[in-house]
């Protein structure tokens, strides 16, 4: 009964528009209040000592820390040089500014860690040029909305740093294990993007000189640099993902201060002061995700799942197949964030007694997720993309299908082929 | 920012001082928090000595950027949020729908104010391992991050009042709507 409430107040109030981060609260407070009125309710005090030991983590302090290296590299004027070089690189190519698109997105992936400040950066630069060259609004949204979404498969990833923190997971072996899966979703939206231009007739881009190739990767060639510092100083063992998002910081306000000379000490007061509040939207998302998670499991969610999941069969490729579905349908209906902490608890003790690796299961629920933000009714790509090019949610997702589909193809083999997403992580960080 | 109060009362100027200063101690919070991370870093590999302090010191300054940050977040309307549904709404049902919400963010915050002191008390008595600093340093942000969301529920909840009485009532607050997030 406590448990249904609490099920019940989580998707009524997110989905009439309270915070998500307090409906999740409001959820597990209503259960505790509940919970009050039966011979051994659950302390009261457990609220608020969740909302702080929640958060007391060292590698959760790796979140702000990427967020504020992602707010220096889009001051710096980043995004354009990557835009600029993707251009040089394959704007030719029939589906111009669309491939350009597909492409900056996955270097961006290897720089930033969020798909939101991928879609919101590139979006940004490339909507209103594609609809200069003719493309539909539509379309344009739909691939960058759609390219976006490799940006937390792809290393430093913000959703892999909150899973190893939370699970208690090797954060260098889930970044390890997204390199591969994260080549194959650039892959594939790219082959798709240029069979739908070619369809379509899509406009193409001058081929660059090699002059202009040259200026171009000259220009992207430092911020080309950052993910290996990033993710090499994690596998190398020099610094924790927390040190390692540090010195990401550093590494970009080097560029921006000393290399490039277009960002003073106000500016970076300032992207430090956007990235501190976006990150504390995201830890009171964690932080009560956290007590709820808590409650569900002490409410034996996860056996009750786990008994309806068996019931249908003992399969672990079925019961993976079902796990994708749920994952799914809830990444459609609610923020990738909590449905990530919520059911995590739950899906890997199942999966991991039937001898899934927790890497291989953490890469296929994030994978999840993302196709999650590019599906209404609440696709967050889709809504930053709507703002940006001031088409409708719905208009972009028709262009988005195409996508859609091609993702969930991906989605089955990363999930079905463990060794995709093992193979490098194996190999880079072994098990001890 | 939509419904905000006039810049020329005390309240107003009070008003947007404390955004500020909230929104720069985050920031600064931030900011060092990164150099201490960075220092440890290299501390261990020029000096060959890591400080004792180099993953204390942090976490708390994380607890308390969080903290005032979530504050600055309700104050700017910058909280994730889905509005897909209640934009289809009336004012009306919107806006009783909106004041309900408000009344229960309010109970739960006034809930954990409450609750949270138990565990201030406890934590007083001890001392962290590397910095010597109270416990309580950890356990201070929520109260006081909390009694900032409270009055800045209460703030959102006049000017939405004020916004529904002028008949422009929208539901938004000023900042983002469908954002944020991964």
């Amino acid at each position: 009964m406590l448990l249904v409430s609490m099920l019940l107040i989580l998707f009524v109030f997110s989905l009439i528009g309270m915070e998500i981060g307090w409906a999740i609260g409001l959820a597990a407070f209503g259960y505790l209040v509940l919970s009050q009125f039966e011979p051994f309710g659950t302390p009261m005090v457990l609220f608020p000592q969740m909302m702080i030991a929640g958060l007391d983590s060292f590698i959760l302090v790796a979140i702000p820390l990427f967020i504020f290296a992602g707010e220096l590299m889009n001051t710096s004027g980043v995004t354009h040089r990557i835009v600029f070089f993707a251009s040089a690189l394959v704007g030719h190519i029939r589906g111009g500014l669309a491939n350009v698109g597909v492409v900056a997105n996955f270097i961006m992936s290897g720089i930033s860690g969020s798909a939101l400040a991928d879609a919101a950066a590139t979006g940004t630069v490339l909507v209103p040029a594609m609809k200069e060259r003719g493309f539909p609004t539509a379309f344009s949204s739909a691939v960058i909305a759609s390219a976006a979404t490799v940006g937390p498969i792809i290393p430093p990833s913000i959703s892999f740093v909150l899973l190893g923190a939370i699970m208690e997971i090797s954060v260098g072996r889930l970044f390890m294990g997204g390199v591969v899966p994260g080549f194959i979703m650039f892959v594939t939206m790219f082959a798709l993007t240029y069979w739908i231009s070619r369809r379509n007739n899509y406009p193409v881009e001058k081929k660059a000189t090699l002059h202009d190739q040259r200026v171009s990767f000259i220009g992207a060639f430092l911020p080309l640099l950052a993910p290996a510092f990033v993710v090499g100083s994690i596998v190398g063992g020099i610094a924790t993902p927390t040190e390692a998002a540090a010195i990401a910081v550093f590494f970009t306000l080097i560029l921006g201060v000393v290399v490039y000379r277009n960002m003073g000490w106000r500016d970076v007061v300032e992207a430090a002061g956007i990235a501190a509040v976006s990150s504390s939207v995201i830890m009171l998302t964690v932080a009560t995700s956290q007590i709820f998670a808590f409650l569900a499991v002490r409410e034996k969610l996860g056996e009750i799942l786990t008994s309806a999941m068996l019931a249908i069969s003992d399969n672990v490729y079925v019961l993976l197949f079902i796990a994708n579905l749920l994952m799914l349908f809830l990444g459609m209906f609610m923020e990738i964030l909590p449905v990530m902490l919520i059911l995590a608890p739950i899906l890997f003790p199942l999966f991991g007694g039937m001898g899934v690796s927790d890497v291989h299961l953490g890469v296929v629920m994030v994978l999840n997720l993302m196709i999650g933000m590019i599906t209404p009714p609440i696709g967050l790509n889709l809504f930053v993309l709507s703002a940006i090019a001031k088409v409708g949610v719905i208009e972009i997702f028709r262009y988005a299908v195409p996508y859609f589909v091609a993702l969930l193809a991906v989605l089955a083999l990363i999930t079905y082929v463990p060794q995709l997403t093992l193979f490098l992580a194996d190999l880079v960080i072994p098990v001890r | 920012m939509t419904g905000s109060p006039k810049p020329d009362g005390v309240l107003a100027r009070a008003d947007i001082l404390l955004d500020r200063v909230l929104y720069y101690l985050s920031s600064l919070l931030l900011m060092a928090i990164a150099t201490a991370v960075m220092y440890t870093v290299i501390a261990r590999y020029v000096f060959n000595a890591a400080p004792l302090w180099a993953e204390e010191a942090p976490r708390v300054f994380f607890l308390w950027m969080t903290y005032l940050g979530i504050a600055v977040a309700t104050r700017r309307g910058q909280n994730i949020r889905v509005t897909f549904f209640v934009e289809k709404m009336r004012p009306k049902p919107r806006f009783i729908l909106d004041m309900f919400m408000h009344v229960c963010v309010l109970i739960m915050l006034v809930s954990l104010l409450w609750y949270v002191w138990p565990l201030i008390d406890l934590n007083l008595k001890g001392t962290m391992l590397s910095t010597g600093w109270s416990n309580a340093v950890s356990w201070f942000p929520l109260p006081i991050g909390a009694a900032l969301m409270l009055l800045y529920q209460i703030r959102l909840m006049i000017v939405s009042y004020h916004q529904y009485r002028s008949g422009n009532y929208t539901g938004e607050t000023g900042g983002l709507n469908e954002a944020g997030g991964d």
